[in-house]
């Protein structure tokens, strides 16, 4: 049953991915069309739980934007109408709601209710709220998310101290053929190959990696040097004649053959140095990978066990899979065999280093031998990113600083105009008690307005107003105050399928996070990525 | 991946930018008021306004987007809920689809799909419960959305597009498509190429183009895309941006396999047909009892030739072939989709130009690239058959020749871009009885010199129809 609802998305993050998501507890402040808009997609996922804090009252601009309220909600408590309506998404999950108001987010106790989650993600909070809230998150290391939605602008911040990634999915993930020190029973198989002996039927069902090896041994006795590897494009060039060499002509002439245009086509991808990847290795010397370490994090108990398989072969774990290639069945069988018996045995040695390291730290035993398995089939792509706490100041600083960039995308200058101005915005909230655009005041009056708040954060920034102003649209201001904080549905549910999707990062350690602000431009549709 | 195949595009065809006018829906609409002059706002009238966030929006004046076509005021929503909107799919970007537009503020909406609720879907296909599986997915969307979001009519068509004709897909301003397959967006194309007519000057006419915004995904990718028939970059201009199907073989699925897919196919498209299971039925990936003789067929075969890797989930993946597909994405998609059907309406913002990739797998990426016309497409390039007749012949002998000359069934319907002239379906009886009233009326009073008409038939499979010009020879 479960199965079934999830089988879509199970093709994707696999059962360990769905797992993940099961145990995941998120924290939503706030219920407007944005937050619904985040938790719609985590529900449909079907996260553990969710829990909204939020004291609105369902007003008649909600209906106008809010999918999961209905007209007759109107007055009650939002938080509360639009739990009923996000539950029925899906029975598996658990929902509450707690009637509490934006003030009392930052205080200490509501903080603390906060690190409970295993993911928290704030809408449309104003940047200093959003940056008190992200200082204790990232002290307590809970993935923190705030975005937001301000008329055609979408918002989306991730503030995690320490992300990992294992058991990722690239798209085209590298070869591991090992061809620089091939497999020794692969070697025998080779070599117990004679070409002159096979039928002409038996040469073009050759799978391409025996072609491989036979022309690498014609180029080496070439060249003298039993080591030699094509690198440059020259010596692939030279390779690829020695392989051309090997055709055969069909009875009809024809020297067309599927295995060697395949020869051809893959050469690059496949003649690769069997290497450990610079980031693999930054992150092998990482502390805690280090003897000394007591960290019991799975993740970095599992690398520290790959360190010392590494520390020991000078390579990682073989990955075990074959690319497909023509082949008869029986070859092809038995190539992919000796590679995947090859990888198993490695996995099983970097189990026995986790085994060690966890004795070592005292730490239980909860990495079992399938998860090494799987673990040693994508160590060349293990990703760990460090993020950063939200702090309004900081932020206005290296805004100005891409939007002074010489040389900078337009599009991103863009970009950073909308980011300035959503901080002069929040300004404008903190001293007039509301945003421009909202109340009897022509927007004409609120964009001058708008703009002393750009020239005191500039300011702030210990930078000359006169310098900085020049660099910005003199659309951006005016257009902020047409907006007038609107939160148009279109723009939450595009916004909020990122935001979720950010969430399901976080929670499968499976997919590289945002690093670590986004912003979309209703305009362009196009978005820009920056990092603080 | 998508820049690869946009770049590959950008090498392979002829390309040339259209300033395109934003102006189709007021053109069609006609002028909604001219009368109404931007006011600056001394109050905020909105305030406690259903629509205030969208009226924001439609309301106010921008000096960003330079627009002319731009007319703030209140008239400009009043269009949002005149409008017509079509929505092709009820599945997961038809679902969120008509969540946006309704709450968009479109009022008139229809939604043609002719499948079925599965467990399967609730993993993102939001308007549908358990208690709902084996109901029309058109309908059961239809139904939640009228009761969630008052004031807004979803009509439902639990069909096939193709059963649809002409006159249906004429009465729609704008056509949003969230289908998985390319051929269902191919026909849609068509159709809309279709109806876009071209004047005796050559020129199209625009009060005849219907818009298509047509969204994609695959698992955490996706595209965004708007195509105004006849005038920029159409499905079938841009037909290898679409992955063609994945074929084995025949020779190595029966002779040398190799991976678990191929044992699948072996059981599918061999073994079915030889052993004949559960007395000679048709295989049916969704039927469990199907799936799991497959599986434990290829089971056999993948142990017989020593391949890893068949299990039920691949299995039923291989025999439905499966797009594996999350929320979040649709979400995305569809909201991208919506906007532009937002600007559409109400020009108040301009519209992409003219093709959006999504894509969040590693980070966020979401960017738009000019898609190029290819002079030779078929589709919407389509050259008109000149034939030559007297303007007292009657269209009932001008009929019968065409279903010989083009070997067509007995029934087919000749329209132009703004009407029907023969017709006939059970759908429309109104259309029907003026067409059988034309039959013995003269061409002379029917059709004008030198205008396109287009001959549908149910036989014209790979184009919608047939583009005709008369000319008359008195
Ligand atoms: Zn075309």
């Amino acid at each position: 049953m479960k199965d079934a609802r999830y089988d879509r998305q199970l093709r994707l993050w696999g059962e360990e991915g769905q797992a993940s998501i099961e145990s995941a507890s998120v924290c939503v402040l706030g219920s407007s069309a944005l937050a619904t808009e985040i938790l719609k997609s985590l529900v449909l996922a079907g996260i553990n739980s969710f829990c909204i804090l939020d004291d609105a009252v369902v007003q008649n601009a909600d209906l106008g934007n809010n999918f999961f309220l209905h007209v007759s909600d109107l007055g009650r408590k939002r938080g509360e109408a639009t739990l009923a309506k996000l539950k029925e998404l899906n029975p598996a999950v658990g929902g509450t709601w707690e009637d509490v108001s934006l003030e009392e987010w930052h205080d200490e106790r509501m903080l603390y209710r906060l690190s409970s989650f295993s993911v928290v993600v704030a809408s449309n909070l104003r940047t200093s709220t959003a940056a008190a809230i992200s200082d204790y998150l990232f002290e307590n290391s809970i993935p923190f998310i705030s975005c937001r939605v301000f008329g055609l602008i979408g918002y989306i911040r991730v503030s995690v101290r320490e992300h990992t990634v294992a058991n990722s999915h690239e798209e085209n993930p590298r070869e591991d053929l090992r061809l620089d020190r091939p497999l020794p029973e692969f070697q025998a198989m080779v070599d117990g190959t004679d070409l002159a002996e096979l039928s002409v039927d038996e040469i073009r069902h050759t799978p391409y990696i025996i072609l491989y090896m036979k022309a690498l041994k014609m180029y080496r006795e070439k060249l003298s040097d039993p080591s030699a590897f094509p690198e440059s494009y020259a010596d692939r060039k030279a390779l690829w004649g020695l392989i051309e060499s090997m055709r055969v002509e069909t009875d009809t002439g024809s020297t067309d053959a599927e295995n060697f245009d395949e020869a051809k086509a893959k050469l690059l991808r496949s003649f690769q140095k069997t290497t450990v990847p610079a980031h693999v290795v930054e992150i092998l010397n990482d502390a805690k990978c280090s003897s000394s370490s007591t960290c019991t994090q799975p993740f970095w108990i599992i690398c520290t066990g790959l360190r010392k398989f590494v520390e020991k072969h000078h390579c990682l774990p073989l990955k075990g899979n074959l690319p497909d290639m023509t082949s008869d069945s029986k070859r092809y069988a038995r190539i992919a065999n000796i590679y995947h018996s090859a990888a198993v045995q490695d996995a099983r040695e970097v189990y026995q280093f986790i085994r060690e390291v966890e004795r070592e730290r005292g730490a239980d035993s909860v990495i079992s031998e399938d998860m090494c398995y799987r673990f040693c089939k994508t160590t060349d792509s293990i990703h760990v990113q460090r993020g950063s706490k939200i702090s309004a100041e900081s932020d206005a600083g290296k805004i100005i600083e891409f939007l002074a960039e010489e040389n900078g995308d337009a599009q991103k200058k863009s970009a950073a105009e909308w980011l300035l101005l959503l901080l002069a915005a929040d300004r404008f909230l903190q001293e007039k008690g509301r945003f421009p655009g909202t109340n009897g005041v022509p927007c004409t009056i609120d964009s001058a307005d708008l703009k002393s708040r750009v020239i005191s954060i500039v300011r702030r920034c210990n930078l000359n107003p006169d310098q900085i102003l020049p660099l910005l649209s003199e659309s951006g201001l005016p257009e902020i105050c047409r907006y007038g904080a609107a939160e148009p549905h279109v723009i939450s549910a595009l916004v909020g399928g990122i935001a979720a999707q950010e969430v399901i990062k976080l929670a499968t350690n499976q997919y590289i996070p945002l690093d670590n602000t986004f912003l979309y431009d209703g305009h362009t549709q196009c978005g820009a990525t920056f990092r603080f | 991946m998508f820049q690869d195949m946009v770049s590959k595009h950008w090498q392979s065809y002829y390309f040339h930018s259209i300033q395109y006018k934003t102006s189709f829906l007021e053109n069609r609409m006609g002028k909604m008021s001219s009368s109404f002059r931007r006011m600056s706002i001394s109050n905020d009238p909105l305030a406690n306004n259903r629509w205030r966030d969208i009226r924001r929006l439609t309301d106010r004046d921008s000096i960003h987007l330079r627009n002319p076509n731009f007319e703030p005021g209140p008239e400009n929503f009043e269009i949002i809920q005149q409008i017509r909107v079509l929505v092709i799919g009820a599945g997961g970007l038809g679902c969120e689809l008509l969540k946006n537009l309704a709450l968009c503020g479109f009022q008139h909406i229809e939604v043609i799909d002719m499948d079925t609720i599965d467990l399967s879907n609730l993993n993102r296909q939001f308007l549908f419960r358990e208690s709902d599986i084996g109901k029309s997915k058109a309908e059961v969307a239809a139904a939640f959305v009228n009761e969630r979001i008052e004031g807004c009519t979803v009509i439902p068509h639990n069909c096939r597009i193709e059963e649809k004709p002409p006159s249906f897909y004429r009465s729609f301003h704008i056509v949003v498509c969230g289908l998985d397959s390319v051929n269902a967006r191919r026909w849609m194309n068509a159709m809309l190429c279709d109806l876009a007519q071209v004047n005796a000057m050559g020129e199209v006419e625009e009060n005849t183009v219907i818009p298509m915004i047509d969204g994609g995904t695959e698992g955490f990718k996706g595209n965004a895309r708007i195509v105004y028939p006849r005038m920029s970059a159409c499905i079938d201009c841009t037909l290898d941006l679409y992955p063609p199907q994945m074929n084995f073989p025949l020779c190595t699925i029966a002779h040398t396999p190799r991976l678990p897919e191929h044992c699948v196919e072996y059981v599918k498209v061999i073994q079915w047909d030889e052993l004949k299971p559960f007395q000679g039925a048709d295989l049916d990936a969704d039927n469990p009892n199907h799936v799991d003789w497959v599986f434990e067929k290829a089971m056999e075969r993948s142990q017989q030739y020593d391949i890893r890797g068949v299990d039920r989930r691949l299995t039923q993946g291989v025999l439905k072939r499966i797009i594996p597909a999350v929320a979040s994405t649709n979400a995305v998609i569809a909201a991208s989709c919506s906007i532009e059907a937002l600007k559409l309406a109400t020009n108040i913002a301009n519209n992409i130009n003219n093709y959006l990739n999504f894509n969040d797998v590693d980070g966020v990426y979401c960017g738009t690239v000019e898609m190029g016309r290819n002079p030779e497409c078929p589709t919407c390039n389509r050259r008109s058959e000149v034939i030559s007749v007297s303007r007292t012949d009657l269209l009932k002998s001008f009929l019968e020749n065409l279903v010989r000359a083009f070997n067509l069934s007995d029934n087919p319907s000749l329209t132009t871009g703004t009407g029907s002239i023969y017709e006939v379906s059970e759908f429309f009886p109104d259309i029907a009885e003026r067409s059988k009233n034309n039959l013995n009326r003269p061409l002379g009073d029917l059709v004008s010199e030198n205008s396109e008409l287009l001959l549908s038939d149910i036989s014209l499979k790979s184009s919608n129809s047939i583009s005709i010009r008369v000319k008359f020879t008195d």
